[in-house]
């Protein structure tokens, strides 16, 4: 019954990485960027809510609605402003600096903007599945907001699965991450699609962030942990096939949800790390990054 | 003196010190500016400021070579920060020793703990050696918090400062301003040598630095090292200056903290480095406000100096410096001038 409802936990908490890690490396194909903001969507979704409903008395759904314009917009002038000038002017900077630090730079950003808005106390989004949690027999429970996660997260997944290999823009942004000056020659705007894709990885994690913050609630500078073990998701693919990437994520969601209940609730997150790592540093080839013969 | 002794010296000379004046002149620069200051202002806490971000500034000068002139981004220097700090902390506190002496052996026993990690480490490069090494802050700062040994997630005090049986904030102030001073000297010296030309080319070209003959592997590998070193010896002086070894030292947020130093001085240059750290150490140390708003103000500042001047304050001091004229005798006549605008009209973007 306890590895049961682990696991159940371990689905719950995977389908957040796993959704996160296909965001990464969805838009990572397209850019050659790493989204390490995504995780912060997820928080501005879940306390930009909460603020509005407890403080300002708003009503739940135009709370979201607004809250998701809210986070479009913002990543639409982020990548007009900023991506624009670093990736589009007759200078393109490239390499390992630009692939992290624009990101890491956004998610101290939001993260300031949010402690400046929301304090640091712990807050959630209303639930929109409010209630019990449901018994799935045998003393097995799974939390209302959990059932939520993983079904988006599917719908997510299988959505995103079809756009990419049933669609002419799903081809598209493939050969983006092949060859950006090769796309552009036969046509392909790399431009359109990176910032399509960045909205919509938006979108998704402030999604994720509104139904999954009841469970765990967030602060101002929870979205760096999210964003992190997503990206460390997407490395095991990679960074390039979104599929894989979904697999590592429910996997280390797993993994980390037996640690803690089997291990060490303290050291649960370290163990998990330290194992990541190990896989990492012993084979770094077998996750298809650069690794240089001697 | 004969003219061979001559010879000789100038030859010693010339490889001590290498060709170019720059790292006398920064040495200079950080030794003179450093012992102003910490003469004459170790006890306010103008002073007290000033030393705490040359701790740091020790760790950013060992990344403005390894992540910023090479180009390998590791994320592990706040890991060696804090088993520099610790290290020192648990000698001096429980085993007795004198923090200069527990300085010496932890900074000498880090190189060969970067020496095993880096082994490993070291195979990957490029995207992978960033991922490898980014879990380091978060494995080392969840043992440490759950560490009660070690002080769990309040920290570890010390007894004993830096500088022996004193308690003289100048004293500690000056052998700071010391230590920083010849890790300048070390770093501008190699970043100006044959070494650092192959380290040079391997940040740009991987393939290029292995058609040159360069073993890449082995300058990964002694880049982390160095790094390394230089960071537990940052987390040293921190320790003993400080008198407390808090853990949000290993802190990912530390760890960022760092990069943010080093890019807004300027991560090609370790004198930019090691301003960069004072800078933004001071500036958060001296204002409430600033302190209070620092990750917005770090978030805008980092985008800022990527988009503008990527080599950042030191980019821009160094482009002042030059102030080139006309870029090149090509452009002088009106057919030369068609051409450079054609030409970059072609360009792609």
């Amino acid at each position: 019954m306890k590895l049961g409802n682990l696991i159940i936990s371990g689905i719950v908490t995977g389908s957040i990485y796993a959704s996160f890690a296909a965001c990464v490396a969805l838009w990572y194909r397209v850019s050659n960027i790493l989204n390490l903001a995504v995780g912060d969507f997820a928080m501005l979704g879940a306390l930009g809510v909460d603020n509005l409903v407890r403080v300002h008395h708003w009503k739940l759904a135009p709370a979201i609605a607004a809250m998701l314009a809210a986070v479009a917009v913002g990543a639409y002038v982020y990548d007009r402003i900023v991506l624009g000038l670093a990736q589009d002017g007759r200078t393109r900077q490239e390499g390992i600096v630009v692939t992290f630090f624009f990101t890491f730079a956004l998610s101290f950003f939001i993260e300031g903007i949010a402690e400046l808005l929301y304090g640091t106390d712990v807050h959630a989004a209303p639930a929109i599945w409010s209630g019990q949690s449901l018994s799935l027999g045998g003393g097995l429970h799974v939390d209302r907001a959990g059932v939520l996660v993983v079904a988006f997260a599917a719908v997510v997944g299988v959505t995103l699965a079809l756009v990419l290999r049933g669609t002419l823009q799903g081809k598209a942004i493939e050969a983006c991450g092949e060859n950006f000056f090769g796309a552009r020659i036969v046509g392909i705007d790399n431009r359109k699609y990176r910032r399509l894709l960045f909205i919509v990885s938006a979108l998704l994690a402030c999604v994720f962030g509104i139904l999954e913050s009841p469970i765990t609630g967030y602060t101002y500078d929870s979205g760096a942990a999210i964003s992190l073990t997503g990206f460390i998701a997407a490395a095991f693919a990679g960074f390039q096939k979104p599929g894989k990437a979904v697999v590592a994520g429910l996997g280390i969601g797993i993994v980390e949800a037996l640690l803690g209940g089997y291990v060490s609730a303290n050291y649960a997150d370290t163990i998990l790390y330290a194992l990541l790592a190990a896989a990492v540093l012993i084979r770094p080839g077998a996750m298809g990054l650069d690794v240089v013969p001697e | 003196m004969s003219a061979t002794t001559t010879t000789t010296t100038s030859g010693a000379r010339r490889l001590w010190l290498g060709t170019d004046r720059g790292p006398v002149l920064s040495t200079a620069f950080v030794l003179v500016a450093g012992l102003i200051i910490a003469g004459g202002s170790a006890n306010s806490y103008f002073g007290s400021v000033v030393i705490l971000a040359l701790s740091y500034a020790i760790v950013t000068a060992g990344m403005a070579v390894q992540i910023g002139f090479s180009q390998q981004v590791v994320f592990s220097q706040s890991v060696f920060m804090g088993i520099g700090a610790y290290g020192v902390a648990v000698l001096n506190a429980n085993v007795g020793w004198p923090s200069l002496l527990a300085l010496v052996a932890i900074t000498i026993a880090s190189g060969g703990v970067a020496w095993v990690i880096g082994k490993a480490v070291s195979r990957a490069s490029g995207l992978a050696l960033a991922v490898a090494t980014l879990m380091f802050p978060l494995i080392g700062f969840g043992y440490l918090s759950n560490a009660n040994w070690l002080g769990g997630s309040i920290g570890f005090p010390l007894t004993g400062t830096l500088w022996p049986g004193g308690t003289s904030a100048t004293a500690n102030g000056i052998l700071t301003v010391v230590i920083v001073a010849v890790v300048v000297f070390a770093t501008t010296r190699l970043v100006a040598s044959d070494i650092g030309l192959e380290m040079y080319t391997l940040g740009v070209s991987e393939n290029t630095a292995q058609a040159m003959g360069v073993r890449t592997s082995r300058r990964r590998l002694e880049l982390f090292i160095l790094g390394s070193v230089l960071a537990t010896l940052g987390g040293a002086v921190y320790a003993g200056t400080q008198l407390f070894v808090p853990p949000t030292l290993v802190q990912a947020t530390a760890e960022l903290s760092l990069l943010i130093m080093l890019f807004v001085g300027g991560r090609r240059s370790v004198l930019g480095a090691v301003l960069g750290a004072v800078g933004i150490q001071y500036f958060t140390g001296i204002s409430n406000t600033i302190s209070v708003h620092i990750l917005l103000i770090e978030g805008v500042l980092i985008t800022v100096v990527l988009l503008i001047e990527p080599d950042g304050v030191a980019g821009i001091v160094s482009r002042l410096w030059r102030r080139p004229g006309p870029p090149a005798a090509v452009h002088r006549t009106g057919r030369h001038r068609r051409g450079a605008r054609a030409a970059s009209q072609a360009r792609p973007g």
